[in-house]
């Protein structure tokens, strides 16, 4: 039986024994006096989880641990790589604005992360065609700057490749 | 010359004037912009069922398939992905006349259950008032006594009883409640995630975790025994009429009425003030990343950035649907032991009005009074429902932002 349970039994244990002792007992002088006793004896019973409170023999402690929520990282996960694919191909319609055509670009990003973080840029120039006046200028150093400018990663995440 | 240049000024703008017309009647025109918008609809429809076979409902499932017909009446399915997909194809319609004519045949069912326990109290009541005057007429008081104790105690079982079946109920109601939102609150996170809240799941994961365990935890292992407590009170006070503990079941009773109150307005009013600020923070980070993609990739950023917008699209959708259905499903359950509840709160009442004229003062005064307790085991139910509610309410409401 639990505390609880036991505590209620008590009580009415203590109550029905003060019932019957008030239905027994026969009407004279005395039986004031057991009347008061008896009461006294009921409060006692009644405050006794007070006193275990005080005693610190009754713990709220269970209820305060729980934890939190884990959220679907798969779910997760699978929407964060079609932002990627949405980026990537953002970044190639910037890079073709830009005259630098037909690049083909990969975002790697963290797992189990709750918003999206790049892991690395991908950037393929096997095929890349470079018209308007871009043929004079250091490609590599130029995709890298548009690439840092639209996603705002660091240098050293971006590999190009050709 | 000069007459021939001037004459050849209105037969440019006839011209000019029909070839508008032809543009603007013309229903090639009009069935690209149709068929750009169905196409979207079309690859949305495509990623909300990608994305909703992506989630396990199936524990809502199977709380949806314990409930009786009154609660499945209101939630108004029998299978929780057809009641989503209804939401998400806007095909829902509320059955009002349905709901109240469920509703009332629950109640007068309820009534005829009671019915004869009802009568049986009834019955209890009168005798006793038979005996004990009779008791009296021969002059002695003591028999009397005994046998107001007597029928009073058997009072006492009958309302023991059936009281003990509204609490395990209610515990039970409580239980499926916790159950439903630690299903309902990870994938609703996720989807608030999903879409670039951070900001608000940070602050959502804890204080779901502190409705789901530490409030249904006060309310499983504090109020509930608080209302046992006031119980056991009202039946031993009523016991004799000498032993009076009618001031310590005023002091539970206000114990009883304080925590509730205090945890209920504590945790409003913290959930509703943190979902405001976190809402803003999100709106503007998200804002501001839609107009980086747009500022950077001129002519075509809108079009494609609005393609992840169909990611985001989705899990809004599905977040709000997904919501919405564990609102149903929460009034489903909660709608039975309300019910019950409420019928013997009444039934009780009208057999203490019956008896009080009779003469079974006793017995009318403690049906009246375990009456006036049953309220609170409705102020439970209402309160751990309403909070579920704000908090599913407030999730609906953040990260709608595209």
């Amino acid at each position: 039986m639990t505390g609880i349970s036991l505590y209620l039994l008590a009580i009415t244990g203590a109550v029905v024994l003060l019932v019957v002792i008030d239905l027994v007992l026969p009407d004279s002088q005395i039986s004031k006096y057991i009347k008061s006793i008896s009461s006294i004896f009921l409060v006692v019973v009644i405050c006794t989880p007070v006193v275990k409170l005080l005693q610190g023999q009754i713990s709220f402690q269970d209820i305060w641990n729980y934890d939190d929520y884990v959220l679907d990282q798969n779910y997760l996960y699978n929407t964060q790589l079609k932002e990627a694919e949405g980026m990537a191909s953002n970044l190639e319609v910037l890079l073709d604005n830009e005259g630098y055509k037909n690049i083909d670009i990969i975002i790697n990003i963290y797992p189990n992360q709750t918003t999206m973080k790049i892991n690395t840029i991908f950037a393929d120039l096997s095929k890349l065609v470079l018209s308007g006046n871009s043929e004079h200028i250091n490609k590599y150093t130029a995709i890298k700057e548009l690439i840092v400018k639209y996603t705002g990663v660091e240098e050293d995440k971006i590999i190009i490749d050709g | 010359m000069k007459y021939s240049i001037y004459m050849l000024y209105p037969i440019l703008a006839c011209l000019f004037g029909l070839v508008i017309i032809s543009f603007s009647f013309s229903s090639d025109l009009q069935v690209n912009a149709y068929s750009d918008e169905e196409n979207i609809q079309d690859q949305l429809d495509d990623t909300v069922t990608e994305q909703l076979g992506q989630i396990d409902l199936s524990g809502l499932q199977e709380y949806l398939d314990r409930l009786d017909y009154a609660g499945q009446t209101v939630f108004g399915s029998t299978n929780i992905w057809d009641k989503i997909n209804q939401l998400l194809s806007g095909d829902y319609q509320e059955g009002i006349g349905t709901f109240l004519s469920t509703i009332i045949s629950v109640l007068f069912g309820d009534f005829l259950e009671l019915l004869p326990i009802l009568c049986t109290i009834l019955a209890i009541g009168i005798i006793c008032n038979l005996l004990s005057s009779f008791s009296l007429n021969n002059g002695d008081n003591s028999i009397g006594r005994i046998i107001e104790f007597v029928c009073f105690g058997l009072v006492i079982v009958i309302i023991t009883s059936l009281l003990y079946g509204l609490l395990d109920s209610v515990g039970g109601v409580i239980n499926n409640i916790k159950g439903q939102m630690d299903i309902l609150f990870p994938i609703i996170l996720t989807m608030i995630a999903s879409v670039g809240g951070a900001v608000s799941v940070g602050i959502f994961q804890p204080m779901t975790a502190l409705l789901s365990n530490l409030v249904i935890q006060l309310f499983s292992f504090i109020i509930i025994p608080l209302f046992v407590f006031c119980f056991v009170f009202v039946i031993v006070g009523n016991l004799s009429p000498n032993i009076k503990l009618d001031k310590f079941q005023k002091l539970f009773n206000t114990i009883f009425k304080w925590i509730i109150g205090i945890i209920f307005s504590i945790f409003s009013s913290l959930f509703i003030l943190q979902g405001i600020v976190a809402g803003s923070f999100d709106s503007m980070t998200v804002r501001a990343a839609k107009f980086a993609i747009k500022s950077y990739v001129p002519i075509l950023g809108g079009y494609l950035s609005d393609g992840f917008n169909l990611v985001a699209a989705s899990s809004v959708l599905i977040k709000n649907a997904v919501g919405f259905t564990g609102l149903l499903l929460l009034f489903g359950t909660i709608i039975s032991p309300l019910l019950d509840i409420i019928i013997f709160s009444l039934g009780l009442r009208l057999i203490s009005a019956i008896l009080e004229p009779i003469g079974a003062q006793r017995i009318s005064n403690f049906l009246h009074q375990i009456a006036k307790l049953t309220n609170y085991l409705i102020t439970i139910l209402l309160a751990v429902g309403f909070m579920y509610i704000l908090a599913i309410g407030v999730l609906m409401c953040t990260a709608n932002i595209l």
